[in-house]
């Protein structure tokens, strides 16, 4: 039985909802400067995050996943709190939407799509478009 | 007969009328539950973000942010929320009179940015000064929306058109009470914290000022969503109270008419009685 002391509180929240709520062992972040791993005892830390995949632990569950992009989190006295712009489950991904939003990405980087997009905007498309992809490629 | 024939046509089309009401309330309710929905599940990061700019804020020496800073420009836009279309009580009405209110104190110093149609209609007729009125609000979503309405408010904040930035909105307290209210948006304002000492020996990554700088305008956006979420409840709320007593009314109306056509009907029998009686007794005399 694990004592409350090396848990951390984690909750992930989207502008739309609560997505997830629970007691974890260990947490990894694609926050600003790349993947960051938080043990209960963390000192309190504030970063942005990146786009990416955040795993998390419990004792039951060792591999609990959520595609990230964009947001803040914040962490102190073992409670982490995710304010992610967009999070969702591996189970919630539109696989199809993803490799379509994949496709345009690529077409307006790579000039094939003639109009002036934002290129910063779809790069980080692109991104997001992958990182969907890659999570529910890996199965989990 | 004429009569007769006259009220049952009545009856008949306002019987028509009302199913249309009571549809019309029966999608409102539905839509109001799933808007009340929304508008709980939105509350938790509207909360912790700004807590988290709280927290962030009480560190010291940082630098003083474009969205917090207040602005001597006395010109103030008004951001106002109101609804595509109508049947749906005073719930449009409500919002125009207080914005009314509001340009009857500001006068020639207030803009307004206007979403809905109702409200565009309204005020495009009266000659405020309109900088952008969104007509098809309910054709893109909340979410979408609000990034909109947050990009040009803060444009027009930061180049500095304005001083102040407003938004009147209808705040959703239950399904029969609506509340139309005004608040600031811009300048951001938060509350000191009071135990600042405890957040100097947080660790940021990048520094704070940077996080900051990013963290302000999410929190500006969120705050547009709820106010769209809140005035889209409150809509669905006064539909379905409006068209809740449009369908009791027809009640009321079927009722007196079917009275009224019972005792025409009674007093034509009796007449055409009397003609036959009177006519038998004219024969036997």
């Amino acid at each position: 039985m694990t004592s409350m002391q090396d848990l951390i509180k984690l909750v992930i929240v989207t502008p739309q909802m609560t997505l997830f709520q629970d007691a974890v062992a260990f947490i990894q972040v694609p926050a600003y400067d790349g993947y960051m791993g938080f043990l209960p005892g963390h000192a309190p830390f504030v970063s942005t995050l990146g786009t990416g995949i955040l795993k998390c632990g419990s004792r039951d569950d060792p591999q609990i996943c959520f595609s990230i992009s964009g947001g803040y989190f914040e962490i102190h006295d073992d409670e982490m709190i995710v304010l992610a712009d967009v999070a969702e489950r591996p189970e919630a991904i539109d696989i199809e939407r993803a490799e379509r939003a994949r496709e345009r990405a690529i077409r307006r980087l790579t000039g094939e799509d003639a109009g002036n997009w934002d290129l910063e905007r779809a790069r980080a498309a692109l991104a997001r478009a992958l990182n969907r992809i890659r999570m529910s490629q890996n199965g989990h | 007969m004429a009569q007769l024939r006259e009220i049952r046509r009545r009856i008949r089309s306002i019987r028509k009328t009302q199913q249309v009401t009571r549809a019309m309330k029966m999608v409102a309710a539905a839509r109001l539950r799933r808007a009340q929905e929304a508008i709980v599940l939105a509350r938790p990061y509207a909360f912790k973000i700004r807590q988290m700019i709280e927290h962030i804020l009480t560190y010291p020496d940082i630098p003083e942010h474009p969205l917090i800073r207040a602005s001597a420009n006395p010109a103030v836009h008004l951001l106002v929320i109101s609804g595509d279309r109508g049947l749906c009580g005073n719930y449009n009405s409500q919002v125009f009179r207080e914005v009314e209110r509001i340009a009857g104190k500001a006068g020639r110093n207030l803009e307004l940015t206007i979403v809905g149609r109702k409200g565009a209609d309204y005020f495009g007729k009266r000659g405020y000064a309109i900088r952008e009125a969104i007509r098809d609000r309910d054709t893109s979503t909340p979410g979408e929306l609000a990034r909109r309405l947050f990009l040009s408010l803060s444009e027009r904040f930061l180049s500095e058109g304005v001083g102040r930035v407003a938004v009147t909105y209808t705040e959703f307290k239950s399904a029969l009470s609506q509340k139309v209210v005004t608040e600031w948006l811009l300048p951001l304002a938060f509350d000191p914290v009071d135990t600042p000492i405890h957040c100097l020996d947080y660790i940021f990554d990048p520094d704070p000022g940077v996080i900051l700088d990013k963290v302000l305008p999410r929190y500006l956006q969120s705050q547009i969503f709820r106010c769209l979420l809140e005035s889209r409840t409150s809509e669905f709320g006064a539909r379905m109270t409006a068209m809740d007593s449009a369908t009791r009314n027809s009640d009321d109306i079927i009722s007196r008419l079917t009275l009224q056509y019972n005792q025409a009907r009674q007093a034509a029998i009796t007449k055409e009685l009397i003609e036959v009686v009177s006519g038998a007794e004219a024969l036997k005399g």
